[in-house]
């Protein structure tokens, strides 16, 4: 039988510098006619460049395909010219893609209307009358109120759901046959991801494309994929169906890659399982497997022989491991709950050494925060009505334009020793309050009461104490880092400028154990960022934090811009550190599944209001507000059974602007509970028992 | 869009206003009587006097440029000491030399400049490219009066192809005024030429590397759209805010070139002027460069609006 698309053996290198990256490696995949199926890696792995290189999409040089063959429909396309005519006509005409950032894959000087209608007049042979009438159908069908007007607006001028949709109208106006999704919902909120997702689905499922969605997260493919294929370093290292990755893992990464994603829906208070190590240089690559050092199964033909090759093990079940990690029969599905689920997935592991951490720390965390939860009551820091305005100036006489409330009567407190989460999409205001909190801004009105004092309006010289006691840790250690600085004067800079050692020595000494605190070797002193991996830096900048001893460490999405396999390691080190230190944090992230694991309680906010503030259990298991309802159910979970069961709420709409902020309740016009009143009373928090504080009217 | 221009047009006007200031101060700025440094130091006192008395100069000041704003907004720029004739009608006649010249290389640069860049980014690294990236970076690098002299020479003078100095109006005798024009717009080119080119072609391999344009590759777009339509509308938005700039660097050109070849120009007449100190002319040549850098800014504003959208204000 011929495949839609059969790629094999493909292979495809970049020459650098320093060598030549191996960035495909012999992948081997098939696509068929109305599949959905997912290729799942983190970032580096090869997935993407696999997806550029069928269609002739890479940049050569540096990058070079160097063999293999990408069967469409039986011809291969290999064989065409990059800039030939028959190439073209598969490019948009039979294979359409879209990219992961909306934001620069559309032209920014041509309208949206011009980019869908000259591929339109490629491919269909319309006139341009006629193609921007399917233009306009085509972005209805992608959920674009009024297209025809909007048909003429820039990207600028769309939201990036908006450019999203309008990306995937631009893929699939000339009816392809397959629709390739390269990290489609990566850049954009959760609420706007679950709307992507499913309008993806749908439409591949109106024409009868086939979908091939590219991605590092595991959830987004459990609900919608029919097979699977993972991806490590330039080769495929288990591929099945969705249901074999996911309740069957055999490949070491896959189980590693699993384990090491909090869930939404798993018991809290386990430590996360990373996967040590970083993953490997693609640079001249030794043969054999590259996750060997990283695997906790590797035996000794391992280091001996070269890479294995993907072999049957059941049914569609593919695996390439030498190590044969006995398959766990779970049954059907349908019969198993969550938490057996898991407890098979997670806790009978076949590693003995692996299963001894999870099973040991299970307890003595649930402890550990139940006794730092209850025995301080002490106040750290309070917010009292924060209000944070910016003002927009236009013309050229500066007057003043609307005013933008980013932050507008925010009021928390955060207890010695806790971890307050502070979730919601972007634009919402939490990064605002944490450069409240830390004094970058200051705020228009409200009070921040640290350690008992207000700390807004004290003049500079009484704040160099506060600072001392109040760090950040960045969200992006690529740029948060100053790249000519060395590591050491990095983490040791804050000791001098609070004079907090007395010599040489103690500075160098207190230096070499700020890096060990970290797990960083203190040998590594004299190397500048850029000689490090990503986890690597934000671990020098959470040495930074250190430093000063703070009680309060502000992580202003300390993880988001990290691989998976890494997440874990800097989550669980934020943990130990919490731990042994008595840290105080305000966790600031999207990421619900990651607020969950970390935090004691937490905040819900939308458009610089909380919308619902309680400890973590009761805001998880009992959302009250429907906005935090909704939140809950975007968040994918990386579990076919569970995702299958799942009732999904699809807010409508985007997170409005806030230059035009809805009136009374600020989240009505998306809320599908909403009556008539939402739209004219603000509600505040109230207290519903317990601690629980809900914004709305209808509490 | 009209909203658009009207602002623009408006920060024109307040630039010129301020120009016109400055170029009014350049009288009293300088140390002493500006009568006194004008006749020099041998005038006898009744010279220097009925001087004041002719500029003005012992009114207030504020009077003084009201009077001498006013004036000017009637096309009355004072007379020439040295000519003894009114300003406006010295620089009405060197204005269409320096105009001409100015535009011809203006549009010669922009038609050669901008496909140079575009062939040497996509060729990047090729043949074309090398040699394109050379010449570029001579013409950065040599002199205008020297490439002016050597022009002299060898066409002139070697060769015999081309006259070496003059102008001539292209109303009066079109072919001779062509040949006249060919060095200068030449020399005057070169500076130009160089810098849109390379800045053509660094902004091609810029906006060549962008997520868009992949996306128009995947679309199945020919390479040559794809550069046309999606690269090119891209890449020469810094290109036009630099060609805008470079308008004052032609006027400066112009001193140069019209010394070399003797063409009775703006140019000379500034450099004239100043060294004659023959203040009224300088204002008066001050404030028409000032308005064509202002207006050739104004167009490039409004060009800038049309490649860019981001720029038009809803």
């Amino acid at each position: 039988m011929v495949q839609m698309l059969e790629v094999r053996n493909l292979r495809t290198q970049f020459k650098v510098d320093n060598g030549i990256v191996q960035a495909v490696d012999g992948v081997s995949y098939h696509i068929d006619h109305g599949e959905i199926v997912g290729i799942v890696g983190e970032s580096g792995c090869g997935k993407s460049v696999t997806q550029l290189s069928l269609l002739q999409l890479i940049s050569s040089p540096p990058g070079k395909i160097m063999g293999g063959e990408a069967l469409f429909e039986g011809v291969d396309l290999l064989k065409f010219k990059s800039d030939s005519e028959q190439m073209r006509k598969i490019r948009g005409g039979n294979i359409g893609i879209i990219f992961q950032e909306p934001m620069t894959s559309l032209n920014p000087v041509l309208t949206i209307g011009q980019q869908i209608v000259e591929s339109v007049m490629l491919h269909l042979k319309m006139d341009s009358a006629a193609a921007r009438k399917h233009a306009v159908e085509q972005l209805k069908l992608v959920g674009i109120t009024d297209a025809e007007q909007r048909i003429d607006n820039y990207p600028h001028q769309f939201s990036g759901g908006m450019r999203q949709r309008a990306m995937i109208a631009m893929a699939m106006a000339c009816r392809p046959k397959l629709l390739i999704a390269d990290e489609p919902t990566t850049a954009l909120d959760v609420t706007t991801q679950a709307q992507i997702l499913e309008l993806l689905k749908d439409t591949v499922k109106h024409f009868d494309t086939s979908l091939l969605i590219v991605t590092h997260n595991l959830g987004v493919v459990a609900r919608y994929a029919q097979r699977i294929y993972v991806m490590y370093a330039g080769r495929v290292v288990e591929s099945g169906t969705s249901n074999d990755i996911f309740a069957n893992p055999r490949h070491p990464y896959t189980i590693g890659l699993l384990k090491a994603v909090p869930r939404l829906d798993e018991p809290k208070g386990h430590k996360l399982v990373p996967i040590n190590g970083l993953p490997p240089s693609l640079i001249n690559r030794p043969p054999m497997c590259a996750f060997l050092l990283r695997c906790s199964y590797r035996t000794e033909k391992c280091y001996q022989e070269p890479w294995p090759e993907l072999k049957v093990v059941d049914g569609q079940h593919c695996v390439s491991c030498y190590v044969d990690l006995p398959a766990k029969k779970l049954g059907s599905g349908g019969n198993v709950t969550i938490l057996q689920l898991m407890n098979t997935a997670g806790m009978k592991d076949p590693s003995a050494e692996l299963s001894d951490i999870v099973a040991s720390t299970v307890s003595q965390k649930d402890q550990l925060t139940n006794s730092t939860y209850q025995s301080s009551e002490e106040i750290l820091l309070e917010a009292k009505n924060l209000k944070m305005y910016f003002s927009g100036t236009k013309g050229f006489f500066k007057h003043e334009a609307a005013q933008i409330k980013a932050v507008d009567d925010v009021s928390f407190k955060v207890r010695k020793g806790e971890t307050l989460g502070l979730v919601g999409e972007s634009g919402c205001g939490k990064t605002t309050v944490a450069r409240c909190i830390l004094q970058l801004y200051s705020p228009t009105g409200g009070g921040i009461h640290f350690e008992g004092r207000n700390i807004l309006g004290q003049p500079k010289r009484g704040l160099r104490n506060m600072r001392r006691r109040v760090q950040l840790i960045f969200q992006d250690p690529y740029s948060s880092l100053d790249p000519r600085q060395t590591a050491g004067s990095i983490i040791g800079e804050p000791l001098k400028v609070h004079k907090m050692v007395a010599s040489k020595q103690e500075y160098s000494h207190r230096v070499a154990e700020l890096f060990e605190m970290v797990g960083l070797d203190p040998s590594m002193e004299d190397r500048v960022p850029h000689e490090f991996s990503g986890g690597q830096r934000q671990r020098i900048g959470i040495a930074r934090a250190l430093a000063t001893n703070p009680s309060l460490i502000v992580c202003d999405e300390p993880i988001s811009a990290l691989d998976v396999s890494i997440q874990a390691q800097i989550i669980n080190l934020l943990e130990e550190l919490q731990e042994k230190l008595g840290l105080t944090y305000l966790f600031i992230a999207h990421d619900l599944s990651v607020v969950r694991h970390i935090s004691d309680r937490v905040a819900v906010m939308y458009l610089g209001r909380i919308v619902e503030i309680t400890d973590w259990k009761s805001l998880y298991e009992n959302p009250l507000h429907p906005y935090t309802k909704a939140l809950l159910s975007a968040v994918p979970i990386p579990d076919p059974f569970v995702e299958e069961k799942r009732e999904r709420i699809i807010l409508r709409g985007e997170v409005p602007s806030l230059l035009n902020r809805p009136t009374g309740c600020c989240f009505h016009p998306r809320c599908s509970e909403a009556i008539e009143d939402c739209s004219s009373i603000v509600p505040t928090l109230k207290n519903v028992g317990g601690g629980h504080e809900v914004a709305c009217i209808k509490m | 869009m009209i909203a658009f221009i009207g602002r623009r047009l408006l920060h024109t006007i307040v630039v010129l206003v301020i120009v016109s200031f400055i170029a009014f101060s350049v009288l009293h700025l300088l140390p002493g009587d500006p009568a006194l440094t004008m006749l020099g130091i041998e005038a006898t006192p009744e010279q220097i006097e009925a001087l004041r008395e002719e500029l003005g100069l012992n009114k207030p000041l504020v009077i003084q440029y009201v009077h001498w704003f006013v004036n000017m907004l009637q096309g009355d720029l004072g007379r020439s000491i040295f000519y003894r004739e009114s300003v406006a009608q010295i620089i009405a006649a060197r204005l269409p030399a320096t105009f001409f010249l100015g535009m011809l290389a203006l549009i010669f640069s922009v038609l050669l400049s901008i496909p140079a860049g575009v062939i040497s980014a996509v060729r990047r690294g090729g043949f074309l490219d090398s040699l394109t990236s050379l010449i570029a970076n001579v013409g950065v690098a040599v002199p205008v009066f020297w490439l002016g002299i050597l022009g002299i020479y060898l066409f002139g003078l070697h060769l015999g192809w081309l006259p070496v100095y003059g102008y001539t109006s292209p109303f009066d005798d079109f072919w001779l005024s062509i040949k006249k024009a060919v060095m200068p717009v030449l020399c005057l080119s070169v500076l130009p030429l160089a810098v849109w080119t390379r800045q053509t072609r660094s902004s091609m391999l810029e906006v060549i590397r962008e997520d868009y344009i992949r996306t128009a590759r995947s679309k199945g777009l020919k390479e040559r759209t794809v550069i046309t339509r999606h690269a090119l509308k891209n890449a020469i938005i810094p290109v036009i805010t630099l060609l805008g700039l470079q308008v004052r660097n032609l006027v400066g050109g112009s001193v140069l070139v019209e010394t070399v070849f003797n063409i009775p120009g703006m140019g000379r007449l500034l450099v004239n002027s100043v060294l004659g100190k023959d203040f009224p002319v300088v204002q008066g040549c001050i404030l028409v460069i000032a308005l064509v850098v202002a207006l050739a800014n104004l167009v490039v504003d409004i060009s800038y609006g049309y490649f860019n959208p981001r720029t038009r204000n809803e």
